[in-house]
């Protein structure tokens, strides 16, 4: 550490905490970002696949050096064999190299002025007079930082947000557990993403093919919410698939992780304290993709924390703040499409035959105004079939 | 002098098979006990902590966490 004083130390150096540590390194104060692993972006725990660079672009600098694909379709595989091919005339989003991704980001940082930190544990949390120390380990040695101000980025796992009495912990069922595998294959369907759901092959999750056309691999996982009793192997489920689709290809690596899908925590800011990202499950709890929501949450979090600078507050009731924002943002849509997620999950095999037969024949009528209203009014009806479920899923407080 | 246990040594352990471990963290996460903790890519067992809920077992992708009973012999 070059300083025992800090306006801002931020924990983790993913996508999160590095945009946020840039944005305020870039509005003058000292910043110091922790990274508990020897190298940022490695090991990868992610699926990569993320918005268009259209969107991407409204927050940073897109590096090509990073866009491994630019799909324009999804492929989603039902159950009875019942398939979904979307093919939109646009870019839908982009797979990302994560590691270089993620190294570029920090990148970004430390070129505005922050203070990066690799190999550096966080280890303790607390709150003192007017700011936050923490005590950081590095290569045997222990430091105390002293900090106005503290981001806690540090991903599913966060312990930070668990120290200053957040309710961070991943609950089943509301988390996914989830492993993928790198394989050294090309894909059929270069250009889209391939999706297997139903109760024919995994119910309460999915199984996904991500095609990598520069690096020529594919990123073939499989995630589930981990079941209140019992468990499944998901190692094992992928390995089918595997020798399923390519059966002579080489695995390269094999990562996972744990996907919060529960949407935004009900609290993540303390005073002098807040989470963004991973850590405050902004999570899309229908594809677990986290890396959008990820990146707004960290300008947001930029944004107040600079505001909280200036009028000399950062309180919890002035962080507050910050929690409302992200719910505008993102979290009303995230708990809506958790809705979505909960019914068609909860669909008995026929029900849910008949729901994907629904969804393909609005997709075959090029989702036009016509197609949408016959196929919503078809789904009224499943809905209606269902009065437990639809209850349940859409009318919860 | 004989002295009464204050809290029952357990007779179960929570075995991690570090051969099949990917180092993903998810179970650092889901632990209400604090009781793992990654270290550079290495996953740390307090067995101490434990109190062999068994969620991360439910959580590992890999199966790579089981928790089992100790013969009744090698409890002292």
């Amino acid at each position: 550490m070059k300083s025992a004083k800090y306006d801002v130390v931020v924990i983790g150096a993913g996508p999160s905490g590095s945009i946020c540590a840039r944005n305020l390194a870039r509005s003058g104060y000292s910043v110091l970002l922790c990274e508990k692993r020897p190298v940022v972006g490695v090991p990868v725990r992610c699926g990569e696949a993320t918005g268009p660079v259209k969107r991407l672009s409204d927050f940073m600098t897109v590096n090509e050096a990073y866009i491994e694909t630019r799909f324009t379709g999804v492929i989603l595989n039902g159950p009875r064999g019942i398939s979904v091919r979307y093919d939109a005339d646009k870019e839908l989003g982009v797979m990302l190299d994560r590691k270089l991704f993620d190294q570029d980001l920090a990148n970004q940082a430390v070129r505005e002025g922050a203070e990066l930190q690799v190999d550096a544990r966080v280890t303790a949390l607390s709150s003192a007079n007017g700011h936050r120390s923490l005590t950081i380990e590095q290569a045997g040695q222990t430091f105390d930082v002293e900090a106005a101000m503290v981001v806690g980025s540090d991903g599913a796992e966060s312990l930070s947000g668990r120290w200053v009495g957040l309710k961070t912990r991943q609950l089943p069922p509301l988390t996914c557990t989830a492993i993928e595998l790198r394989v050294k294959a090309e894909d059929p369907n270069p250009n889209h993403l391939t999706f297997w759901q139903g109760h024919d092959t995994i119910n309460k999750g999915y199984i996904w093919v991500f095609p990598k056309v520069k690096s020529r691999v594919v990123n073939l996982g499989s995630g589930e919410l981990v079941p209140k009793m019992g468990s499944r192997n998901m190692y094992d489920l992928s390995m089918e698939y595997k020798n399923k689709l390519y059966p002579d290809a080489e695995i390269e690596e094999v990562h996972g992780g744990c996907v919060p899908v529960s949407g935004n925590l009900e609290e993540y800011t303390a005073d002098r304290f807040l989470l963004s990202g991973d850590a405050a499950h902004h999570t899309n709890p229908l594809t677990g993709g986290g890396i959008m929501a990820a990146i707004v949450a960290a300008e947001t979090a930029a944004k107040w924390i600079d505001k909280g600078f200036r009028d000399g507050n950062l309180s919890h009731a002035f962080l507050k703040q910050y929690e409302l924002e992200c719910w505008n943002r993102f979290g009303r849509n995230h708990r809506k499409e958790a809705r979505y997620r909960d019914f068609v999950l909860g669909l008995g095999p026929k029900h849910q035959e008949t729901f994907y037969r629904i969804f393909r024949s609005m997709v075959a009528g090029n989702l036009s105004l016509s197609a949408r209203a016959i196929g919503f009014a078809r789904l009224g009806v499943l809905a209606a079939r269902n009065p437990g479920l639809t209850r349940k899923a859409f009318f919860k407080s | 002098m004989t002295t009464t246990a204050i809290r029952k040594k357990p007779n179960k352990v929570l075995l991690l098979d570090r051969n099949k471990c990917i180092s993903c963290a998810g179970c650092v996460g889901t632990c209400p006990d604090l009781a793992l903790d990654m270290f550079g890519l290495d996953l740390q067992v307090f067995q101490d902590k434990c109190t062999y809920c068994t969620i991360c077992v439910r959580f590992c992708p890999v199966g790579a966490l089981a928790i089992e009973k100790i013969p009744e012999k090698t409890v002292p």
